[in-house]
């Protein structure tokens, strides 16, 4: 083997070693990208996942029952709707004040805000160190994702991360009947 | 070859390559905006986001204009009324935002699957000039925002679809 033969393969080694190292780099960068959690998630690094109740940092939910309903009742004025209203009744706890607690429910892959159907925002107490608030949170959903009865989840959070998305501090579990009330009354959540 | 006959050659090639590019890419093609068709009132639009009905137009006395519109949401989130439609006139934008209610209720969101009929009343800072008109949008949307500080709206790549007129 002449010297420049022996030259241009030790190159090639280097260089196929830089591409490898480059390669193994940029696997971890976008594994620990995709590790890094959001602004919003400050109290707890992974949210609190559960069945039926769930918990994470500060704050501690426990979904006691879940109802379908064709119409709601809110201060005595009933509201209806073209899809179904899943009702849920809820205990929201929190070690810390909190100012606002965005909730959605998650059906099928389909998020859904809370309805403004529902009780309004100002009627809601929130959640106070040792003063957890309960009633029910309503959501307006596609009738034809409940059929049969599913699986749900309420997903909240204290507030929207730097990208304006909603990531849950609290992913709460629960079943949901197929079958459907004619009505049902609204408790506004207080303490 | 001469020097001045590889120029030429060059010279045809870029064009060529310029000409394919713009054509790809449609840059040579028509407006979304000129593609906007009449719509009648009561007729549906679909679009890529939702199923739209304007189901009626009109103007009070107080110079407010009342929009009532169905919206059947075809995406995986809530989407927003204001996000559908804008009021234009022959002197450009004339209202963007309006009170949006449903039934009795403040309601801003049309909710995945759920048809719900809107009301929007819009209070223009101007009086109205002629050819008073719904523009309602279209626009393409993405599981999360791409803009900087959450400004955006998952949305991009929006363009006017239908044109409904002032009875």
């Amino acid at each position: 083997m002449s010297v420049a033969t022996g030259t241009r393969r030790t190159r090639a080694l280097r260089r196929a070693w830089v591409a490898v190292v480059v390669v193994a780099l940029a696997i971890v960068a976008v594994g620990l990208e995709s590790l890094v959690p959001g602004p919003t998630l400050r109290w707890a690094p992974f949210a609190g996942v559960g069945t039926g109740e769930a918990s994470s940092g500060p704050l501690s939910v426990v979904v006691h029952g879940a109802t379908v309903a064709d119409a709601v009742v809110v201060d005595g004025e009933r509201r209806e709707t073209t899809g179904a209203f899943v009702v849920l009744d809820v205990t929201i706890a929190s070690s810390e004040e909190l100012d606002l607690i965005d909730r959605d429910l998650v059906v099928d892959g389909r998020v859904y805000e809370s309805s403004t159907k529902g009780p309004s925002l100002y009627q809601e107490s929130h959640p106070a160190p040792g003063l957890p608030v309960r009633g029910d949170l309503v959501f307006e959903v596609d009738a034809a994702l409940l059929a049969g009865g599913t699986s749900v989840e309420l997903h909240l959070a204290p507030g929207f991360d730097a990208a304006g998305d909603l990531q849950p501090q609290v992913v709460v579990r629960t079943d949901v009947a197929g079958d459907a009330q004619d009505v049902v009354e609204i408790a506004v959540l207080s303490r | 070859m001469t020097a001045r006959v590889r120029t030429g050659i060059v010279t045809v090639g870029a064009a060529a390559a310029l000409a394919v590019a713009l054509v790809a890419t449609g840059a040579l093609g028509e407006r979304e905006d000129a593609r906007a068709r009449p719509l009648a009132i009561g007729e549906q639009l679909e679009t890529s986001r939702a199923d739209i009905v304007v189901e009626g137009f009109e103007r009070t006395g107080a110079g407010e204009l009342v929009v009532t519109l169905t919206v059947t949401n075809a995406l995986p989130v809530g989407l927003q009324i204001d996000d559908l439609l804008s009021i234009v006139d022959d002197d450009g934008e004339l209202a963007r935002f309006g009170q949006v209610s449903a039934g009795d209720v403040s309601a801003f969101v049309a909710h995945p699957g759920v048809a719900d009929t809107f009301t929007i009343v819009y209070e223009p800072d101007r009086p109205a000039a002629d050819d008073v008109r719904i523009v309602l949008v279209d626009a393409t949307w993405t599981p999360r925002d791409e803009t900087a500080f959450g400004l955006g709206a998952n949305m991009y790549d929006e363009h006017a679809v239908a044109i409904v007129a002032l009875p």
